[in-house]
């Protein structure tokens, strides 16, 4: 497994190609501190108005914010609305809601 | 934009979730490829918007969540169409506001004529001609073929040089360039036709001139019944109007004098007082006779008195002399005077006689008023309007329809003479 991933991202650097396309990697865009993008997420773990956490490829990505909304979702993205005051990979296995 | 669009039309539902995993709950109605937004969460209750079909696919997602689902709000076309099923009224206005709003809007309905150049064109003209080819208030939009008006316009008015016509809405734009080289006729020779008489007007038919008067107007002695000069376009013509038929342009070309019929309907009263009895005289057949001979200024009595015996006689006079032969003249000369003797007595005339009195003075007058064309609507009524105790009054009264137009010359025209153009 670690073995093809290095390779991908070997070929994907030799060949200059946009790693957010290529790889299996989540796409976060934040807008200021009032909108949060996530693509490519695997679901959610935790939905509450002050933390969201959805599971990436990456591992559990945790939102913290206030008044925390789901603007959107879908099986490709997740577009959080409210006041986001940080965004963090937790560790494996680490904390949920 | 169009999400929101899409979603309004197929309707949407704001639900409530209680209970049961949250999260769970999501995650399952993503597996389902349901699409959830506007998610909102408190400590016990989480809400979302979803569209209705989507709604039907919830119950498995909310059973393998363990969550209860309710609706809170219905929003979008489909659950506003259901409450207007209740009241079909106001559907019924809505769906007739929207019909008059494209019926409205698919019509011309303000023709404008733009028109550059020297000034001679009339606008009325330029809409006129462009009505001819189909351009014209209250005409469907979609029937309006532009080109064909613009050739027709650039046909019809050859003082034109350039036609372009825009539809803006429910408006249409005609922008004319009139051609320098127009020239306006001389109004200096412009005559009018004024009524010479007080009546109804019954037809109109302007040879030449523009009507300003119409069937039905009442009309007092000078009023202007017809202008002598069109709103020109160039060459002297006169403008076209619809519905009026326009004379051979050779014919009408540069004059201003108005020329056309126009008929009233004039009406005539007199009063006439006539005495209601008469003297009538009767003979006795008692005569008498005076015979008086008459030599140069002397006059001798041969027979009779010199004085009649008769109280009231009516008298005739023969005369018997020898003549005369060139300048001489003779001096004797025998009168005679024969009287009759008569009685007088009144006698009552019959109201009849009068009637047809008053009737043949009004005749008579109408004799020298009425010209050859014009014509008595009705006989001549006759009505008697007061009855004294030796006289009696009678109202005699006449329709005719008469030709009431009279030139005035002299006269200018009624709008600003327009100056010469300047020639490029």
């Amino acid at each position: 497994m670690q073995r093809k991933s290095g390779l991908r991202d070997r070929l994907v650097s030799l060949l200059e190609l946009p790693g957010d396309a290529m790889l299996d990697v989540a796409r976060i865009i934040l807008v200021g501190d009032m909108e949060l993008v996530v693509e490519n997420h695997r679901g959610l773990v935790a939905f509450t108005p002050n933390r969201v956490a959805l599971t990436t490829p990456e591992g559990l990505l945790a939102i913290d914010g206030e008044e925390l909304k789901i603007a959107a979702i879908s099986p490709e993205q997740v577009i959080l609305l409210g006041k986001i005051r940080g965004v963090a990979y937790a560790p494996p296995g680490g904390e949920g809601a | 934009m169009l999400k929101g669009l899409i979603a309004y039309l197929l309707g949407t539902l704001r639900i409530e979730i209680t209970g049961g995993s949250f999260e769970r709950f999501l995650n399952l109605a993503l597996s389902h490829q349901i699409r959830l937004w506007e998610i909102e969460r408190t400590t016990e209750i989480m809400r979302a918007t979803l569209t209705v079909a989507d709604f039907r696919a919830i119950r498995p997602v909310a059973r393998g969540s363990r969550c209860r689902v309710r609706v809170r709000q219905r929003m979008g076309l489909p659950f506003r169409l259901q409450r207007l099923k209740s009241r079909p009224v106001l559907l019924l206005g809505f769906v007739a506001a929207v019909a008059t709003i494209l019926w409205a809007a698919s019509h011309v309905w303000i023709v404008e004529v733009r028109i550059t150049g020297p000034g001679y064109l009339d606008r009325r003209a330029v809409a006129a001609v462009a009505g001819e080819a189909g351009l014209r208030p209250r005409a469907l939009r979609s029937r309006v073929d532009l080109p064909a008006v613009v050739a027709h316009i650039q046909q019809r008015v050859p003082e034109v040089s350039w036609v372009v016509i825009r539809l803006q809405g429910t408006r249409a734009v005609i922008e004319v360039v009139e051609k320098a080289t127009v020239r306006p006729p001389n109004q200096s020779i412009c005559v009018h036709l004024v009524a010479r008489k007080s009546g109804v007007v019954e037809q109109v038919i302007p040879f030449q001139g523009e009507p300003l008067v119409k069937k039905g107007d009442i009309v007092s002695p000078g009023d202007l019944l017809v202008e002598c000069a069109f709103r020109y376009y160039a060459g002297g013509r006169p403008a076209v109007f619809p519905g009026t038929p326009l004379p051979p342009r050779q014919e009408v070309a540069r004059t201003t004098v108005a020329q056309g019929s126009v008929k009233a309907r004039v009406s005539y009263r007199q009063y006439v007082e006539y005495p209601t009895t008469r003297e009538v005289l009767t003979p006795t057949g008692r005569r008498e006779s005076q015979w008086v001979l008459k030599w140069q200024d002397r006059s001798i009595l041969l027979r009779g008195s010199a004085q009649s015996q008769f109280d009231r006689f009516e008298s005739s006079v023969r005369s018997y002399s020898l003549g005369q032969w060139r300048s001489w003249k003779s001096p004797v000369e025998l009168v005679i005077h024969d009287r009759v003797e008569v009685t007088a007595r009144r006698e009552v005339v019959p109201t009849a006689e009068l009637l047809e009195r008053a009737r043949a003075s009004l005749q008579a007058r109408l004799a020298w008023l009425l010209g050859p064309s014009d014509k008595l609507l009705h006989a001549i009524k006759t009505e008697v309007a007061d009855v004294g105790q030796a006289h009696i009054g009678i109202l005699v009264s006449v329709e005719a329809l008469e030709e009431i137009a009279t030139p005035l010359e002299g006269s200018g025209p009624v709008g600003p003479v327009p100056t010469e153009p300047s020639v490029p």
